[in-house]
């Protein structure tokens, strides 16, 4: 228990300024509490919520919101089935395991890949570490739209530093031989210069998910 | 409405993308692509939102989320954890804005 609160934890710093920002652009673009704990709750997928304001910005509707996140949230089909893979040894029940799906986010599953790395986390672990960050990511949504403007700057201290220095920590650690460092560093290029040229959202959705089926079918005889 | 539609749209596709690979195999192995897949999505994952977060800054941090980066890339060489380039990467951020 404690070392999946402790791993929760060190996302707080990096989650928090982002769902805070998160619950302040929501309130901006018209949503009340209740909305924003919907998609936060249920949708709890930073880059489809904030692409949604972004259709609520544009008059859109449900249609379009249903595509978009679609399209974005689509690579959580390939990372539940990684982290389902995780207890599939455990014989957990049904609703565990969908209790276990129904937190996988990108932060979360990097956090629970590298603790299996380290050892085999118990169901119940894993379902704490994502709980907690569910509670975080919640907690942070709801106060940036109901007290968003009148909270500290959290960027003079660089804590806003802390979910990239989060995933360079995890590069490293996946980064085990050669041939994970070659794949680790092309997707960082290529991540990186798809976002230079203002298609974060592009490289989040495709470069990790057919990295990683590509290079899998290749090494695979 | 509209924005009850888009609220729930969110969630309901979201959650339906989350629990269908349960749905689909219901404790089963998946299918051999798949797991031919799965030992290398850690690592493109981290690698890509590392690319995404520090080249997709905005252009005002950019620079000082590189700095940061780097002196966080090196702690790795200490020892592979994720503490190291959280801490020292924000420890150096504070000091680059401390400074400027």
């Amino acid at each position: 228990m404690k070392a999946a609160l402790a791993r929760a934890f060190v996302l707080a710093p990096g989650i928090l300024p982002l769902s805070l920002l998160y619950g302040i652009a929501a309130g901006g673009a018209g949503f009340t509490a209740a909305q924003v704990f919907l998609m936060s709750g249920f949708g709890f997928a930073g880059t489809a919520q904030f692409a949604a304001i972004n259709l609520a910005n544009a008059g859109a509707g449900f249609l379009a919101a249903a595509g978009t996140t679609f399209v974005i949230n689509s690579r959580y089909l390939l990372m539940t089935t990684g982290t389902l893979q995780l207890v599939q040894h455990r014989r957990a029940p049904a609703w565990k395991r969908i209790w276990l799906s129904l937190l996988v986010v990108d932060e979360n599953y990097a956090l629970q890949q590298q603790w299996a790395e380290q050892g085999k986390p118990r169901t119940w672990d894993l379902i704490l570490l994502g709980s907690t960050i569910w509670v975080i990511w919640m907690t942070g949504s709801l106060a940036g739209l109901l007290v968003g403007d009148r909270l500290p700057d959290l960027m003079a201290i660089g804590l806003d530093y802390a979910l990239p220095g989060l995933f360079v920590g995890l590069l490293g650690i996946f980064a085990k031989d050669r041939e994970h460092a070659a794949l680790g560093l092309a997707c960082l290029a290529l991540g990186g210069v798809l976002a230079l040229v203002g298609q974060a959202v592009l490289a989040t959705v495709l470069v990790p998910v057919v990295a990683a089926i590509g290079w899998g079918r290749w090494r695979t005889p | 409405m509209s924005l009850w539609g888009i609220a729930a749209a969110v969630a309901v596709v979201s959650t339906l993308i989350r629990i269908w690979p349960e749905l689909a195999l219901r404790g089963r192995e998946p299918p051999v692509w798949v797991r031919a897949a799965l030992p290398w999505l850690p690592v493109a994952v981290a690698g890509t939102f590392v690319g995404i977060m520090h080249l997709g800054a905005t252009p005002g941090v950019r620079i000082e989320y590189l700095l940061a980066g780097a002196a966080g890339a090196l702690t790795l060489l200490w020892r592979r954890t994720f503490y190291g380039p959280l801490v020292v990467g924000a420890l150096t951020l504070a000091l680059l804005r401390a400074a400027s």
